[in-house]
Formats: structure tokens, C-alpha cells, sequence
């Protein structure tokens, strides 16, 4: 089992709610443009803070945006290529946007909730995804990724493990490639993929369990972990 | 090396500084700019017009995995629709409430002939939608066959009744095979034979699936299941389950993508009203349709259709058609 909290370097440390402000009097007059909701100053704001405070100032979501679209954009672009990316970034922030009222102020990680938006998005172009990986499994150029290749000759041609892996990707059920890319793209722990997809934890781990088992049917004994142990 | 670990190596190569300027750009414009409740007079629907902008604020999210294809890359139709026909107020047989409405749907759906393992289910289903959600609008017919016990391929035709423009994108016309679906959970098969048989376990499942508050986790799910073919059984529970979910409504009278007439069940979130749409005379489910109750940019003015379909025939039959060589293979 791989570890269950892979951290992510865009998550916002988990902060508390901020303290209600109200029962301080003091002389001193309000400072002209100071937000009244202060937070604390050391700390960032946390997800839930952003998306509460949002729903009177638009603004602030701007803030959310800024803290996730890079990752989601980045996991989007390996899932589909650049292409329609931007339209799912873009759309996933205003569906967000859009249901900010309803978010649960709970939850201080908007993650979960953002790529569970971004996946129902990218699930559209479920074709092309399930193409690219294919003719990536076939050895040829892969789609996704060689605009990010720019001289023809640091192009790496994916090795056989790639290409066996690309084809058992776009083999699995749809809902099990979101599971799987969920937790290793996206690095959401099973309980964020469980959030994100709106499924059951339990759900999450049997999942993947399958989703492991078939990839190491198509890999063969490469990706044996007792191979690895014997041979070091 | 760990299955998983040569997983997070693929595409490694996507940096992680992409430039997302153009996204929030077009975030901001659709979100910040737009008032958030529109005049009542704004926007006359014209739904000639094809804006190049991003798709508007997408409602209909069909998790089921076969239906994301399904509807997503849906299907044929043979008129070109310009304006769909608003539900006026007709007369509608008066019925008492929400669950005598949905009980005699249930009793009628209970009395439908039980395929046999083996045997498919073909649907045929007609869909009206805007190009990107907020061009023009199109039609679109999705024939199904769907293998009832999971151990054989699906089939899927798709058409369209107009062909894009440059510039406008939808899902594409085309036929394509379903692998056999075996036994994934059974909320996300495609023939819906192993859900409960009983509405109140059926709402905790419901309430188990999708985001928001209780009511709305249940009402979305279920709506999304209730375009699947079911098992009689299963068909009358989600419908007396459907009667239990808190903020349904009925409605006198609504119309579907086919233009069939009927009472509606109804639950507004967001600023739009989901109306399931039920034969008044022979209390079959119809078709479901969307309708704006909050004028917005995003959505448009109060009132506007946002999207519409219509169960056409379901018909219990022992095979699917033959798939022409090459045919794509979708995963289930």
C-alpha cells in the first residue's frame, strides 16, 4: 500500500478557522482599508477562509485560483495536452465559483473539491485522452506531452514499461483511471479521492487494489516489488 | 520499481510553471465581470447566436461512466431546433402531490417485462443541448444496447442534427463499443441490475454519490440514474425514493425534448429548476429538462431552457447491432 498522506506543496497548511473579531474595543480608529475578517497574519488563509470570504467579496476567490490553478492545470495537461486545458481550468474555477455558497466550511483543503469539478470536466474528452495514451502505448509520439519537447532529437522515445503502462491505462474503466491519476498525478490521499469522486473511502482502496493488480499484469514481472527485492 | 511510482513518472515532463494567465483571464471574465443576478430584461435568449467564448457553467455532470460517453459524446437527431418550446400553462390532469405522482409512476414502471440475462436493453434517446452550452441550439439521438447482465460488449450510435462550424465543438457523431462492463459497483454500471429494491436503502446510496447537502447528493444521483435502463424493480423503488428527497416539488405542467407534454418533479439548486417530466395518462417517465429561475450571465435570462431529453422507446431486445471493423472500443 503506498503511504495513504502524500503531501502536496500547493496544499495551504490546515489553519484554524479565524478568530471572530468582534469583541474587541478599542480607541484606536479602523485603519481605512484594512478586510474586517482579519486572519491571522502569519499564516495563510486557509481554502475554507478564502471560499466564506468570497461570497461577499467576488475577489477573494481570485486567491483560490492563484493557489490551485497551477496544479490543476498541470494535471489536466497530462490527463488531455495543453488543447483543451485551459478551457477545463478555466471552467473547473467557475463551476467552483459558482457553488462557492454551498462549499463546507469544514473542509479548509479545497483540493478535493476542485479536482472532483476538473475530473466531471475532463471526463468530456475521454476519447482523445483514451487515444493519446494509446498511441503512446504503441511507441509513437505522445500527443500530451511533446509540445514539451522542443528539439526533435531530446525527444525520448518511451521506453517498453512506459508503453505497457500507457496501454493499461487507457484500458481501465474510466472511473478507475480517475482514482489512480487522482492519487499519483493529482496526489490526493485515498480519503481526497474518495472526497473528489464522491465515493465511499472503501471504494477508493478497492479500487485502487485492482487498478494495481492489472497494472502489474501489464507490466510483467518489471514492476515485481519481490524481483526488485531479490536482484536489488 | 512500484506500479505506482512509474505512474508518477509518466509525463513527468509537463513542467509545473504552465501558464495559467489565460485561464484566469477567462475565469475572471465569466465570474468577476458578469453581475451576479442579471437585470430580468437582459438577455433575449438568441439562441442563433454562437459565441466563441468557453462553454458557460456546465450543469449536467453524468457520472455514471458509460453515460459521461454516452450523453457526453451523444448522439442523432434529424431537426434543427432554434428555439426550444417554453413550458406553458397547460392543463395538466391535477395530481393530489409529489408521491401520488411518483407512486403510480412506480406501480407503472413495476409492471414492465424483466429482460433475461443475456439480453440487451436498447434506449433511444434524444437530447436538446447548445453548442459549448451556449450557442446554438442542436439536437442530438443516442441509441443504446446495453448488455443487461454486463458480461457482453455495449453499443452506442450517436448523432447529431447539425455538423459544427469552425469554432464550435461537440461530441462527435460516430459508433462505438462498449467492453463488457462485468461487475464494477453497481451504482456505476451501466444496466442498473444489482441496485436495491427498496427505496429508503436506495436513498442512503444516493446520499453516498456526488457533492452538496443531503438532498441535493440524492436528487443529482438520481437523476443521473434515471436515464439508465433498471430492472422493473429497481425503477419503481428509485422513483418512490425519488418522492422522498427533501425540496422536491410538482409541477403542472412541463414538456420534453420531444415535445411531449406531462407534470413535472421538480427541485431547484443554483438558480435552476430540474423538472423530471412524467406522462400525465400513462405515468411513464418522459424525459427531464432544465429551466433558469435566477436570471444570470452565465445561465441566462429566468426561464430559459438550458438543456432537454426525451426517452423515445426502451425495448428489451436479445442482440446489438454488428459493429463495423474498426469500430473504437471504449472501456466500460
Amino acid at each position: 500500500m503506498p503511504p495513504t498522506s502524500r503531501s502536496s506543496p500547493v496544499r495551504p497548511a490546515p489553519a484554524p478557522a479565524p478568530e471572530p473579531t468582534d469583541a474587541e474595543p478599542t480607541d484606536a480608529e479602523p485603519t481605512d482599508a484594512e478586510p474586517t475578517d482579519a486572519e491571522p497574519t502569519d499564516a495563510e488563509p486557509t481554502d475554507a477562509v478564502l471560499i466564506a470570504a468570497s461570497r461577499t467579496d467576488p475577489e477573494r476567490f481570485a486567491a483560490l485560483f492563484r493557489r490551485h490553478a497551477p496544479a490543476i492545470m498541470r494535471y489536466t495537461v497530462r490527463r488531455l495536452g495543453p488543447d483543451p486545458a485551459e478551457d477545463v481550468v478555466a471552467e473547473t474555477f467557475l463551476v467552483a465559483f459558482g457553488r462557492r455558497a454551498a462549499y463546507d466550511p469544514a473542509r479548509p483543503d479545497a483540493r478535493p473539491w476542485l479536482y472532483g469539478i476538473a475530473t466531471n470536466l475532463i471526463r468530456r474528452h475521454r476519447r482523445a485522452e483514451v487515444r493519446a495514451l494509446r498511441a503512446l502505448a504503441r511507441g509513437g509520439a505522445d500527443p500530451v506531452t511533446e509540445p514539451f519537447t522542443d528539439a526533435v532529437e531530446d525527444r525520448v522515445h518511451a521506453g517498453a514499461r512506459s508503453r505497457a503502462l500507457a496501454g493499461a491505462i487507457a484500458a481501465l474503466p474510466a472511473a478507475q483511471r480517475e482514482v489512480l491519476l487522482l492519487v499519483t498525478w493529482a496526489e490526493l490521499t485515498y480519503d481526497e479521492a474518495a472526497e473528489a469522486l464522491g465515493v465511499p473511502p472503501g471504494t477508493v482502496r478497492s479500487r485502487m487494489n485492482r487498478i494495481r493488480r492489472r497494472l502489474r499484469d501489464a507490466l510483467g514481472d518489471a514492476a515485481d516489488p519481490r524481483r526488485e527485492a531479490h536482484d536489488g | 520499481m512500484d506500479e505506482l511510482t512509474l505512474v508518477e513518472r509518466l509525463r513527468s515532463e509537463v513542467p509545473g510553471d504552465l501558464d495559467v494567465s489565460g485561464a484566469e483571464r477567462r475565469w475572471r471574465d465569466r465570474a468577476l465581470a458578469a453581475p451576479e443576478a442579471a437585470p430580468e430584461a437582459a438577455p433575449e435568449a438568441a439562441p442563433e447566436a454562437a459565441p466563441e467564448a468557453a462553454p458557460a457553467r456546465r450543469r449536467r455532470v453524468r457520472r455514471p461512466v458509460l453515460l459521461a460517453g454516452v450523453a457526453a459524446a451523444a448522439c442523432a437527431g434529424a431537426v434543427a431546433l432554434v428555439a426550444v418550446p417554453q413550458g406553458q400553462d397547460g392543463p395538466a390532469e391535477p395530481m393530489a402531490n409529489v408521491a401520488a405522482v411518483l407512486d403510480r409512476a412506480a406501480e407503472r414502471a413495476a409492471a414492465d417485462p424483466v429482460p433475461r440475462p443475456g439480453q440487451f436493453v436498447y434506449q433511444d434517446l434524444v437530447e436538446l443541448r447548445r453548442v459549448m452550452n451556449n450557442g446554438r441550439w442542436y439536437k442530438d439521438r443516442n441509441q443504446s444496447w446495453i448488455s443487461v447482465d454486463g458480461t457482453k460488449p455495449g453499443f452506442v450510435r450517436l448523432k447529431n442534427s447539425i455538423r459544427p462550424r469552425p469554432g464550435e465543438h461537440i461530441p462527435p457523431d460516430g459508433e462505438s463499443v462498449i467492453a463488457p462492463c462485468g461487475q464494477g459497483a453497481p451504482i456505476d454500471r451501466p444496466y442498473l441490475g444489482d441496485l436495491p429494491a427498496d427505496p429508503d436503502a436506495l436513498l442512503r446510496l444516493l446520499a453516498r454519490n456526488g457533492d452538496g447537502g443531503r438532498a441535493e447528493r440524492q436528487w443529482n444521483t438520481a437523476t443521473d440514474l434515471i436515464g439508465r435502463p433498471a430492472p422493473p424493480r429497481v425503477r419503481a423503488a428509485l422513483f418512490r425514493a425519488i418522492a422522498k428527497i427533501r425540496g422536491v416539488r410538482l409541477r403542472a405542467d412541463s414538456v420534453d425534448a420531444a415535445g411531449r407534454h406531462g407534470v413535472a418533479i421538480t427541485r431547484t439548486q443554483d438558480g435552476v429548476r430540474e423538472e423530471l417530466v412524467f406522462d400525465p395518462a400513462t405515468h411513464r417517465y418522459l424525459g427531464d429538462r432544465d429551466v433558469v429561475t435566477r436570471s444570470s450571465e452565465q445561465l441566462g435570462a429566468r426561464g430559459s431552457v438550458l438543456f432537454a431529453s426525451a426517452v423515445v422507446s426502451t425495448e428489451i431486445v436479445d442482440r446489438m447491432p454488428k459493429p463495423r471493423p474498426g469500430t473504437q472500443t471504449d472501456g466500460c
